[in-house]
């Protein structure tokens, strides 16, 4: 036990050592952008919302009247203390600016995942198990659309007939502005704004998770051990259930986080409906007040957050899957 | 194979009517997308009244708030859709084709190289990569092509390296490897066709993603002022959407409808090369 904790350790250690040279290669993106930009790069690092006194600030603090090798070392050397610049239509550091909205992003990503995920298995193994039937017709039809409608309409839609027509719910934020709540009922204020932004995020995931988890386990369905649990007269649920679906989670786990960049797209685009008040939102607002720093920060940020997912989840399928050694 | 027998394999497709229906949608669009000066009833910039509601007398879409016609911009609006979406499409799967051709023949240290790279790509967060490089670039129809066709390749590069793994060790590859064709000559003259339906398929699905990427970025305000994209419509309808339902309603569903049309195909066209997985 003690030979193979020691060589997971090792394991994940050299899958993090594996993800640096991504990460720098990412803040070079940036700054290689930052000086074929057809605009001055000082205007790139200040925003176009600022002043000349700012700009010259900017221009001596990045060194940007050096050679070029020493503003990279410079911009690396900030960028990894974790200083993107300053947002000076925020007036705050970009990282504070940033991390302040990811708490919000985060509960809409992970609610919408956690749906998503167990809607997409159940109905994805109970499609494998009976294709063509009407569960699988009607789950692959709404698969179908969840995978082709752009989440933003979908949302728009939603809105206009759940919120405006309804009445069921809050057309946008993430909490009632004119009451103070506090305790239980702040929960479930949050939870009522929550529903709809976090469906219409979960119908795309639920896509995916769907179609691979329906695909991988009509493959195992095919294979010998299935045949012998039949052949033992295992009942067909134990079967697909416990045998089929663990061993097709592994390609299932695989999309999901090959996804997760995909889903902080979905995510930015439904705040931006739903005036979700996170990184989407955030994006929004940097994009027409030209705040580059702070979009350079957000695409560092998300980036290391979307590398340190599929970290765990390397490290979850080797735990899952003894017969993947760490190597 | 080669000489694929395209009768079967249009047999096969034609089994499969929502692929049929998407192909059907397709071409309609495209029409659309080449005619649309003939088809519109009026001048998609033409003022007017505006918010005027969906009537079969003059406008059977509305109007949008500036007045103009909104059933001649979702028209005009195809054609840069489509130019995008192809022209989008067409790059990233050359250049995964390419990347994905080289790594699955050569293998080693090359193949390492090449599939490290791909990897990065695949795990990036592409829209927010597209996001700042046209914010940064400007927003024109050209760059915004550019930007999605540099950063969707690799999906096409993994399939085509995979495909490239299992034919590379063939009799008629190792044939003309005997007869002493060049590397050259067997990647792209001998591999490649034999590849290409697999291109194909996946170059169907790039599509409806650079579509749907085109629509996101020109939603969130980065789209080319230029020309009318059904995006930007949306991010106007956005503003309106206790008054005017029109706005918001027609353009999403030109957008779903284009872009399902393109993903039916791909399935169809998917199931159709590999029939065995139809027949289990």
């Amino acid at each position: 036990m003690s030979v193979k904790s020691a060589s997971l350790k090792s394991y994940i250690l050299r899958r993090v050592l594996q993800s640096i040279p991504l990460i720098f290669a990412v803040i070079i993106f940036n700054f290689i952008i930052i000086h074929l930009a057809p605009s001055d790069p000082a205007v790139l690092l200040a925003g176009e919302f600022t002043t000349p006194e700012w700009l010259e600030k900017t221009r001596n603090y990045f060194g940007l009247t050096k050679p070029l090798h020493e503003q990279l070392t410079i911009y690396v050397f900030n960028v990894v203390r974790g200083d993107f610049g300053y947002s000076f239509y925020h007036m705050q550091p970009v990282m504070d600016v940033i991390i302040a909205r990811v708490p919000v992003t985060l509960l809409l990503m992970v609610t919408q995942l956690v749906f998503a995920s167990i809607a997409g298995i159940l109905l994805g193994a109970i499609s494998a198990r009976k294709p063509y039937s009407f569960t699988d017709n009607a789950s692959s039809a709404v698969a179908l659309v969840g995978w082709s409608v752009p989440s933003f309409w979908l949302g728009m839609m939603f809105i206009m007939f759940f919120s405006l027509q309804l009445g069921w719910f809050p057309v946008q934020g993430v909490v009632t502005l004119r009451e103070e709540l506090t305790g239980l009922p702040y929960v479930l204020d949050v939870l009522h704004h929550l529903t709809l932004p976090a469906f219409t995020l979960s119908l795309w995931t639920l896509a995916i998770v769907f179609r691979q988890t329906r695909a991988s386990v009509m493959e195992q369905l095919w294979q010998d051990y299935i045949v012998t649990a039949r052949s033992k007269g295992l009942s067909e649920k134990t079967i697909v259930f416990k045998h089929a679906l663990k061993n097709a989670s592994i390609p299932v786990i695989t999309v999901v986080s090959f996804m997760v960049g995909w889903m902080f797209a979905g995510a930015i685009l439904v705040e931006t409906v739903f005036a979700w008040p996170g990184l989407g939102r955030l994006i929004f607002e940097a994009i027409i007040t030209r705040d580059y720093p702070l979009i350079m920060g957000m695409v560092i940020i998300v980036s290391v957050i979307v590398i340190i997912v599929n970290i765990i989840t390397d490290i979850i399928y080797s735990l899952i899957d003894p017969r993947i050694r760490y190597r | 194979m080669c000489g694929m027998d395209v009768k079967g394999f249009w047999r096969r497709y034609k089994r499969n009517r929502l692929a049929v229906l998407g192909l059907a949608f397709v071409i309609v669009i495209i029409v659309i997308a080449a005619t649309a000066p003939f088809l519109s009833p009026y001048d998609p910039f033409k003022l007017g009244p505006s918010f005027l509601p969906p009537s079969l007398e003059n406008h059977i879409l509305g109007t949008d708030d500036l007045g103009r016609d909104v059933f001649s911009r979702i028209l005009y609006g195809a054609q840069v859709l489509m130019l995008v979406g192809l022209l989008a499409a067409t790059c990233a799967t050359s250049i995964g084709t390419v990347i994905g051709a080289i790594s699955g023949y050569c293998g080693g240290r090359i193949d390492d190289l090449l599939m490290r790279i791909t990897e990065w790509v695949f795990v990036i967060p592409i829209f927010l990569f597209a996001l700042l490089l046209v914010a940064v670039f400007g927003p024109s129809i050209w760059n915004v092509t550019i930007v999605i066709g540099l950063l969707m390749w690799p999906a096409t590069a993994r399939l085509v390296r995979a495909e490239f793994l299992s034919l590379k060790e063939r009799e008629f590859v190792e044939a003309v490897r005997a007869l002493g064709g060049s590397r050259l000559l067997i990647i792209f003259g001998e591999i490649l066709p034999n590849a290409s339906p697999l291109i194909i398929v996946s170059a169907t699905f790039t599509v409806a993603w650079a579509i749907l990427l085109e629509t996101g970025l020109s939603f969130l305000g980065l789209g080319d002022p230029n020309v009318i994209s059904w995006g930007m419509m949306l991010m106007k309808a956005q503003l309106y959407l206790r008054s005017a339902w029109w706005m918001a309603v027609f353009p999403g569903l030109a957008i779903s409808i284009t872009v399902l049309s393109f993903n039916l195909i791909g399935d169809g066209l998917n199931d159709a090369l590999n029939p065995r997985l139809k027949e289990r």
